[in-house]
């Protein structure tokens, strides 16, 4: 039986289209919505709705930008030599949380997927070498998951960008911060094995 | 809930939940099923290293056999072919395997002898066998075992065998330019022996064979067009396969 018909119903269904929303957790937000001011609710309502009509790719980057270019390519103090390609723009607030980073992004907006029909020409591997080609950059670090799809499009592009004289960079893998080798699978220690390196 | 063991083959993934993943299988036992593979989107998942796609892992999985969705409960990676998977002609022709076991099978339908073909092709690649071999002796081979490969001996009109003939997918038959003069892939009597003899060949002497520029252009539209045919579209992975062989 339908509990929920009419407004209710369909700010439940609407709720529930979200990622990571099963019908519960729609129905806990859309109840905690309804008790909410009306300003409150207007103002998250305003906030969707600017952020769709304001957010768009950045020209260079693919990054989220609210003008032409992203806060990051704007951004004079970063290191224009050093270029980490991501395969979401998640990825990239993924490694500015580590502060360590100084460089610029990539997007390429997904990898590689043989099975999904993804290939060179659905992701933004034109628009990187094109920048590639305007001569600044001479490290790229190749930043996709570590998964099978990630590693192709990782191989692919290093064939693709070698040749221009640019080195390419893969980031390392191996045993997480605070993991424990007991419980590490067989892949990530031999991983981490490989990447092994001197004690300072 | 009862549990069964089983080695397994990870066809594809499919991001599920907060940090789940549905993945499908190609097992020895079961044939092909799903499994959901709770919280191993996460670093410090244990399940994580085995259930990399094409990777080949014995697995424990909870629910009874013909459930549709089984948990994966515990796995221990048996082989992850490392090399294939930094080669991409390799891994191109891999991803048809993979998209033809996952097209081409039903679910639930065991099929112990393609399970092991597939190992074999996999542990070539891995060792570094010509790509393109390999494939094209997997897609023969898994043709013929599922009773889709049509006879490429005689012409299926007349019976004869004569140096030149024409596969028609619409017939799914090879015919002499006798009976058929016009259209169809023109099969020469050299690509029809090497078919034979790839069905014929233990996979160990794989990598003896060569296939000539000619005999890998007629065998490679024979087999795109009777995958089409019982598939009804091309293969996904065909674009992704044309991209890393244009590749120097």
């Amino acid at each position: 039986m339908d509990y929920f018909s009419g407004i209710l119903g369909r700010l439940i269904d609407e709720l529930g289209r979200m990622p990571g929303i099963g019908p519960k957790a729609a129905q806990r937000l859309a109840f905690f919505l309804l008790r909410q001011d009306a300003a409150v609710v207007q103002q998250l309502a305003n906030a969707m709705l600017e952020a769709k009509a304001k957010i768009r790719p950045c020209a260079d980057c693919f990054f989220l930008a609210e003008g032409e270019r992203c806060h990051i390519c704007s951004d004079p103090r970063r290191d224009a030599r050093l270029l980490c390609v991501v395969e979401d723009p998640k990825d990239v607030f993924s490694m500015e949380r580590t502060r360590e980073y100084r460089g610029l992004y990539h997007v390429l907006m997904g990898t590689l997927s043989p099975l999904d029909g993804i290939g060179p020409d659905d992701l933004k591997i034109a628009e990187l070498l094109k920048r590639l080609q305007a001569g600044h950059v001479q490290e790229v670090i190749v930043a996709t998951n570590q998964d099978v799809e990630g590693e192709a499009t990782a191989l692919y592009l290093n064939k693709l960008i070698k040749p221009l004289g640019i080195r390419v960079t893969r980031l390392a893998s191996g045993l997480p911060a605070g993991g424990d080798l007991e419980y590490a699978d067989d892949i990530t220690i031999s991983r981490a094995l490989g990447g092994r390196r001197e004690l300072e | 809930m009862p549990t069964l063991r089983t080695p397994a083959l990870v066809l594809r993934a499919y991001d599920f939940s907060e940090a789940d993943r549905v993945i499908v299988l190609f097992t020895q036992t079961l044939g092909k099923v799903k499994g959901v593979a709770k919280g191993v989107r996460r670093t410090a998942s244990r399940l994580n290293g085995c259930l990399g796609w094409l990777s080949r892992a014995e697995l424990q999985l909870a629910g009874r056999e013909n459930q549709d969705l089984f948990r994966i409960t515990q796995g221990q990676l048996l082989q992850s072919y490392p090399h294939l998977k930094e080669n991409l002609p390799a891994l191109g022709r891999a991803a048809r395997m993979a998209e033809l076991l996952f097209s081409l099978t039903h679910d639930h339908q065991p099929l112990p002898e393609i399970f092991e073909l597939a190992e074999t092709s996999l542990s070539l690649w891995d060792a570094g066998t010509d790509p393109n071999m390999v494939g094209t002796w997997f897609e023969w081979m898994f043709l013929d075992r599922m009773g889709y490969r049509p006879q490429v001996e005689v012409c299926q009109q007349c019976g004869n065998d004569t140096e030149h003939m024409s596969y028609h997918p619409e017939t799914d038959g090879i015919t002499c330019r006798a009976c058929r003069p016009h259209g169809g892939i023109v099969l020469s009597a050299g690509t029809r022996k090497m078919l034979n003899k790839l069905i014929a060949s233990h996979p160990t002497l794989l990598p003896s064979l060569r296939l000539g520029e000619d005999a890998q252009t007629q065998i490679q539209t024979l087999l795109d067009s009777i995958i089409r045919n019982h598939l009804g579209r091309p293969l996904k992975s065909d674009s992704f396969q044309r991209a890393v062989c244009d590749l120097k």
